[in-house]
């Protein structure tokens, strides 16, 4: 069961972190705290995005549950975009467009999850 | 690596175009995902418990019959998970793709049919099998002669007829590929049938599977071959026996996933919280600081 553990949160969360980090690059986003703020959204957001998709795979019949990613996908869009837009006004933080942001990454890595299978 | 970085500068450069075109390339990409096959064109089930169990689990392409108790089949959602599906009435023909056979020695059949729109996972003891080619062989396993040949002697002009064994109806069309004269289809297997004639089984020929050639006749009608003396292909008569009446997934083991994940998640979100609080607490202390 570890083993079932390991691989269904950390796999997940250890692309999604590589992959947004390549994103955060690409817009520019190179000082450590702010990379370490997006190492820190994404583990806020990312094991619970997997643990809901996969409660919707193991209950709801296949169709169903890739309805049920969308919605746990934009969620995960908005709320990693507030987290930065507050950091964003808030601190020096140097993130130019919050949630611009949060939809490219989270979309390069959801294309990238599929791809990969 | 740098080369990478420049280019996705250059996308997101565009600002928002760019992270339009980007993420509209992402979504084509992710269409185009034909459904999973591995190689030789076997095809693989979209299903999440296969996904986790495929080294585990055995290719059966096989139909069977619906014979559940209490006059139906019922189609879970896995071999760990108790979510009923579907209910299958007693009788209706069902495609089986895979079979695992779980911890307690309990073997169960994915059903993955886009005709009949049913996914899921039945007890194998709850199928009845039809007459096809694997009861066929079964049932004359002492009359089918290992033996080798091609059939390379029929010519383009005659219509090669493939039969799921010999005696059955309905053959199809077999394609042979003449341009290819290195690659004749070659039999395996021989069974002389009750009038006489002989049959050659074709493991594989470009995609065309276990299929039965009559040799002797190879383009021959079943009225051709039988006439009106027609041999018998019937089930031997079976007495439904069930081990149990009341066989069914065990939860216990996603249970127990179910569990920890929502443990575990729980602590890493609180944990990256507080985290998450501190950073911005001590960036925003930082900011006044730098503005006094």
């Amino acid at each position: 069961m570890a083993e079932t553990l390991i691989h269904m949160y950390g796999v997940s969360l250890g692309a999604t972190l590589l992959l947004e980090l390549l994103m955060a690059l690409a817009f520019r986003i190179r000082k450590p705290k702010d990379l370490l703020l997006v190492v820190l959204v994404n583990m806020l957001t990312n094991p619970a995005a997997v643990l809901f998709n996969w409660l919707g795979t193991q209950y709801l019949q296949d169709i169903w549950s890739i309805f049920c990613q969308i919605p746990i996908e934009l969620l995960v869009v908005l709320a990693e975009g507030c987290i930065y837009d507050t950091f964003k006004r808030n601190t020096t933080a140097d993130i130019r467009h919050p949630f611009w942001f949060s939809v490219a990454a989270n979309l390069f890595s959801w294309g990238c999850g599929v791809l990969m299978g | 690596m740098r080369q990478g970085i420049n280019w996705m500068q250059k996308l997101c450069r565009t600002g928002r175009t760019g992270l339009v075109r980007m993420a509209v390339l992402t979504v084509i990409l992710a269409a185009m995902l034909p459904r999973q096959v591995s190689a030789d064109l076997v095809y693989e089930p979209e299903d999440s418990f296969y996904e986790q169990h495929s080294q585990e689990c055995e290719y059966e392409n096989r139909t069977y019959r619906a014979n559940g108790p209490e006059g139906e089949l019922i189609v879970y959602k896995s071999p760990e998970n108790s979510a009923i599906q579907e209910r299958i009435e007693n009788g209706t023909n069902i495609y089986i793709s895979y079979v695992y056979t779980d911890n307690n020695g309990i073997t169960w059949g994915i059903i993955d049919d886009w005709s009949q729109d049913i996914s899921g996972w039945i007890p194998m003891e709850y199928v009845s099998e039809i007459y096809d080619n694997v009861y066929f062989m079964k049932h004359y396993a002492q009359e089918i002669i290992e033996e080798y040949g091609d059939i390379s002697y029929i010519s383009p002009e005659e219509n090669c007829l493939a039969w799921a064994y010999p005696g059955a109806r309905n053959p199809t069309e077999f394609y042979i590929n003449y341009n290819n004269t290195d690659f004749y289809p070659t039999y395996y297997r021989t069974f002389t049938d009750e009038c006489g004639h002989v049959w050659g089984l074709i493991g594989y020929y470009y995609g065309q599977r276990d299929e039965w050639i009559c040799l002797d006749a190879p383009s021959a009608s079943y009225e051709e071959l039988y006439g009106d003396n027609p041999p018998v292909r019937e089930l031997e008569n079976q007495e439904t026996v069930y081990s149990s009446t009341d066989i069914r997934p065990e939860s216990t083991q996603t249970n127990k996933i179910v569990i920890w994940s929502c443990i575990l998640v729980a602590g890493v979100v609180i944990v990256t919280a507080v985290l998450l609080l501190l950073l911005y607490s001590r960036a925003k202390r930082n900011e006044i600081k730098n503005e006094k």
